[in-house]
């Protein structure tokens, strides 16, 4: 073989992970980009590097020092966690009832769940700020921190419902009749069996939920009112001076998502492996 | 072992059926396996099998019909109420739980204090001591059947049934658990019943054999039996391999009726012979055959059939496979062991004539 | 030598008895599982759609801006689809190129993760979604700085003397690579769950055959990935022609504005403009699931549902 000839060996060998490293980067880019001027010493808003006096760790210092940013980061994780919690809750039965039940309308049952999907953020949006400004205001639902709430478990609804049904789905179903040959009543076998098995998948959707209504912006902007979520923060104050504060925080949000998943993965792989 | 509980009845099968939408599984199956006893359901995918089998654990509710052990019916009853245990087609090991605890799984359930300690004991038994604190998918193919096994096994059940328990593995780890299997029902002394599409592997550990075809048992009793006297056409090729020929009943001669069918005129034992009258399926199992260059005579009549012409010779070493077409009688296969010094040296095209022992000829329905 | 074939051995194929169906039959059980979620979707997704119906329909009070009278107004359409059309074509036009090339990115990415990463897969995986974490606005803001006229993309494209205009934010440009950017990991994510599930030895027997990686590629391994390039392809489509924030953040002032921003607009910023958002609203839902369904039909499958 030539060396050019094994050069384009080599090339086609790793030409998929080449570009797949390529296109990793490019995803990170911008993470880079919020974590480079998160030491930005700017004049009025974060947005062009002033060599002046950076880099500086003065933001990293004072992360709440902007009015009502902490505030909107808080609102995001308690918008989330309930979000999260009751989607979940929701969502992993419906997709018991879908996956193992046959009953009268499953089908529209299944289209029901998927449309929101389908449907473009802006118009749910739209569409529910007009229920709860023309439709439910003249009862005294004001726009706030439960019409976020409520919006964020609508749509997570649907994606935890699609992560429980692959799991179920794919859950041999003669391990649950082991479990009943084994002496186990229709209880034990859901708790023991049942339920471990589709337990990563519920685990997942609650990732997925968490982090979907963490950074949706689009919905939240149309049903929040007054109230203010971390990207909203972040939205509006680009239009006035974005402080290099939300980068921290943008930043930091990254790093401890990263590392929460690792661990967890790091636990999960001690659990699998020989005791 | 001690603390396993003898079988305490026969498993009882009365007119069971079991139909589906559109089609029957099992058509009106009546059988019964003596307590004790290594039984094997014999039979083609879509014959029944699992589903019988799948009625006795509680995971089948029959259409109409009755399931017994002993005295006690247990038709309707849940899984989780019969003293049944069953080792799954891929195993069906919990991949949540540890080996201990996929064994412990059963005793624990019945809330038995020393599950741990029962589930050890019966780890010891298959050899899996050493592997009780990893997960099944960290086990071998063989290791997991065995754990599968065990798990059934912890529970002392009166039946315990296998659903195509070594199809799974290759050729000789499945002669190993053949082996193994044996072993420990014989140490054990449960029922056990076996459900394969491996002829060869029910004829090796079953005492009795029932060969099911369409729902219905076609022939059951233990495996020399069957395979030396087949009652069925299905039977006669599904055991082995059979060279049958359609004829009628044409004559009697003391304790033999004459058979008449292709031109011949073949004798064959009246106790073995479905019919006494009428058609019936003249039978011979290839390895009962001969072969030869010539005429083999009057000596042989009733005994013979030929002349034919040689299709195929097949060396197998220990054996040669011979392939005859005779007119009128399709074709014959013959399956000699290379005992003789001076081999019958044939080639394909030669003229030849096969000849058997008249007691190992046999009749089937038709 | 058929009948020899049968000596000593079993007859061929194996005992297929198909998995026992767990479905179990209706039941209160089935009812009081779905209540609550179904419940929740009625009031929250499908009675919001109602009422965005009846507005789409509503009048303006005359003199009495930002008061509405319930009527049955079609012509709120016609008002809407005049004057958005461009509008509509540049969403569709960007959210198509958006998706195209978040496929031509997300194949090669889906590939290695699923049968070149071994054990590189999970942290791979973690790449795909960790950026989610920094909220999507702020990334796309860092875009407007990578993309902006002092950054380096337009410094090196302009050294070069390629670049017409001289910049990229404020044209389609910036505001197809930010639609493409932040819907890229749902394209990655289902083309590889799709082939993780396929058999790697399918595509190297597909090697064998066709020797040529293009051709394996194209009749091998790019069918048996379709379900997950049908759904990521939906789900990078309609979040992507609904979206306003990419053509704020990266786009001009008119010339690159998309339907969301009319919706948005019209929502928060036109005083009475709530019917003619509404019917904006309507119009994209209608488009984009026909525009689905249509999809669907064509190259479909049922797993979506």
């Amino acid at each position: 073989m030539s060396t050019g000839q094994r050069l384009k060996f080599w090339f086609a060998e790793r030409f998929a992970m080449i570009v797949a490293l390529l296109v990793l980067f490019y995803l990170f880019l911008p993470v880079l980009y919020t974590f480079v001027f998160s030491f930005n010493n700017y004049k009025k808003s974060n947005i062009s590097w002033n060599p002046e006096g950076s880099p500086t760790l003065e933001h990293w210092q004072n992360p709440c020092g902007p009015p009502g940013l902490c505030e909107s980061l808080g609102t995001s994780i308690k918008v989330g966690g309930i979000a999260t919690l009751v989607a979940t809750v929701l969502g992993t039965m419906l997709a018991f009832a879908l996956v193992r039940h046959r009953f009268k309308g499953r089908g529209a049952g299944n289209i029901l769940v998927f449309i929101p999907m389908a449907t473009p953020e802006i118009v749910l949006g739209a569409s529910l700020l007009t229920l709860f400004v023309q439709g439910f205001g003249q009862y005294g639902l004001k726009l706030g921190f439960w019409t976020i709430v409520f919006a964020h478990i609508m749509f997570c609804i649907s994606f935890v419902v699609v992560t429980v049904k692959a799991r179920l789905q794919s859950l041999d179903p003669r391990l649950e009749e082991a479990a009943q040959d084994l002496y186990a009543g229709p209880g034990s076998t859901f708790w023991r069996v049942t339920f471990p098995l589709v337990l990563p998948g519920i685990v997942s959707a609650a990732l997925l939920s968490f982090s979907l209504s963490f950074d949706d912006f689009i919905i939240t902007n149309f049903v929040s009112g007054d109230t203010s979520t971390f990207p909203k923060f972040v939205y509006v104050s680009y239009l006035r001076g974005i402080p290099a504060q939300a980068n921290v925080i943008g930043f930091s949000m990254f790093v401890i998502a990263v590392l929460l998943v690792v661990v967890g993965q790091v636990i999960g792989s001690r659990r699998r492996s020989p005791a | 072992m001690a603390e396993f509980r003898a079988a305490k009845g026969d498993l009882v099968l009365e007119n069971v059926t079991k139909s589906f939408t559109n089609f029957t599984a099992v058509d009106d199956l009546s059988m019964t396996v003596p307590r004790g006893a290594f039984f094997a359901l014999l039979g083609p995918s879509g014959c029944g099998k699992t589903t019988t089998l799948r009625m006795v654990a509680g995971l089948e509710q029959p259409t109409s019909g009755r399931v017994l052990i002993g005295d006690t019916d247990l038709t309707g009853s849940r899984p989780y109420e019969r003293p049944v245990n069953t080792v799954f087609q891929s195993y069906a090991l919990f991949p949540h739980l540890t080996v201990r605890d996929n064994v412990a799984f059963g005793p624990k359930r019945r809330g038995a204090k020393d599950a741990q300690a029962q589930a050890d004991a019966t780890l010891a038994l298959v050899q899996l001591t050493h592997l009780a604190g990893r997960k099944p998918t960290q086990l071998s193919g063989g290791q997991q059947q065995r754990v599968a096994v065990a798990r059934a096994l912890v529970n002392h059940p009166e039946v315990l049934l296998l659903d195509e328990p070594l199809g799974a593995l290759d050729l000789k780890l499945r002669r190993e658990m053949q082996v193994e299997l044996k072993r420990i029902q014989t140490e054990v002394g449960l029922t056990f019943v076996h459900v394969t599409h491996d002829q060869e592997e029910a004829m090796t550990m079953a005492d009795t054999v029932a060969v099911m075809n369409l729902g219905k048992i076609e022939q059951m009793g233990a495996p020399e039996v069957l395979y030396d006297l087949p009652r069925t056409k299905f039977v006669a090729n599904f055991l082995g391999q059979s060279n049958l020929l359609s004829g009628h009943v044409d004559d009697t001669d003391g304790e033999h009726i004459i058979v008449s069918a292709a031109h011949h005129k073949l004798r064959l034992r009246k106790s073995r012979a479905a019919a006494g009258s009428g058609d019936i399926a003249f039978g011979v199992r290839p390895e009962k055959t001969r072969i030869h260059n010539t005429d083999p005579g009057a000596s042989a009549a009733g005994n013979s059939i030929g002349p034919g012409t040689l299709l195929d010779v097949s060396f197998t070493g220990v054996a040669t496979q011979y392939l005859v077409d005779v007119p009128d009688a399709g074709r014959w296969a013959v399956y000699e062991q290379n005992l003789d010094l001076d081999r019958i040296d044939s080639r394909p095209g030669d003229t030849v004539w096969i000849s058997w022992d008249p007691g190992h000829a046999f009749g089937v329905r038709p | 030598m058929s009948a020899l074939a049968h000596i000593g051995g079993s007859p061929s194929g194996t005992s297929t008895t198909a998995a026992p169906e767990p479905t179990k039959r209706g039941g209160m059980a089935a009812y009081l599982l779905l209540l609550p979620g179904l419940i929740w979707l009625l009031v929250f997704f499908v009675a919001p759609l109602v009422q965005l119906a009846t507005v789409s329909l509503q009048s303006q009070f005359p003199g009495y801006p930002g008061y509405y009278y319930r009527n049955v107004d079609f012509g709120n359409y016609g008002r809407a689809i005049v004057e958005y059309w461009p509008h509509f074509v540049r969403s569709l036009l960007f959210a198509g190129l958006a998706t195209f090339f978040a496929f031509v990115l997300a194949y090669p990415l889906a590939y290695a993760m699923a049968f070149k990463a071994g054990k590189w897969r999970g942290v791979m995986m973690i790449c795909v979604i960790a950026p989610f974490f920094t909220s999507f606005i702020l990334r796309t803001i860092a875009w407007r700085q990578i993309l902006s006229d002092e950054g380096p993309v337009v410094s090196v494209l302009n050294f070069l003397h390629v670049l017409p205009g001289g910049h990229i934010t404020e044209t389609w440009v910036a505001v197809v690579a930010g639609l493409t950017y932040n819907f890229l990991p749902f394209m990655v994510l289902p083309i590889y769950a799709s082939l993780e599930r396929a058999d790697p030895k399918i595509i190297e027997a597909g090697g064998d055959l066709y020797a040529n990686g293009f051709t394996t590629f194209r009749t091998v391994t790019l069918p048996m990935s379709m379900p997950g390039v049908l759904a990521g392809t939906l789900l990078t489509f309609i979040p992507a022609a609904g979206d306003y924030v990419n053509a704020e953040l990266l786009g001009s002032d008119i010339s690159t504005k998309m339907v969301g921003n009319g919706i948005e607009s019209q929502f928060f910023k036109v005083l009475g403009g709530y019917p003619i958002a509404a019917a904006l609203s309507f119009t994209l839902m209608a488009v984009i699931l026909a525009l689905v369904f249509l999809y669907v039909r064509r190259y479909g499958t049922e797993e979506l549902l």
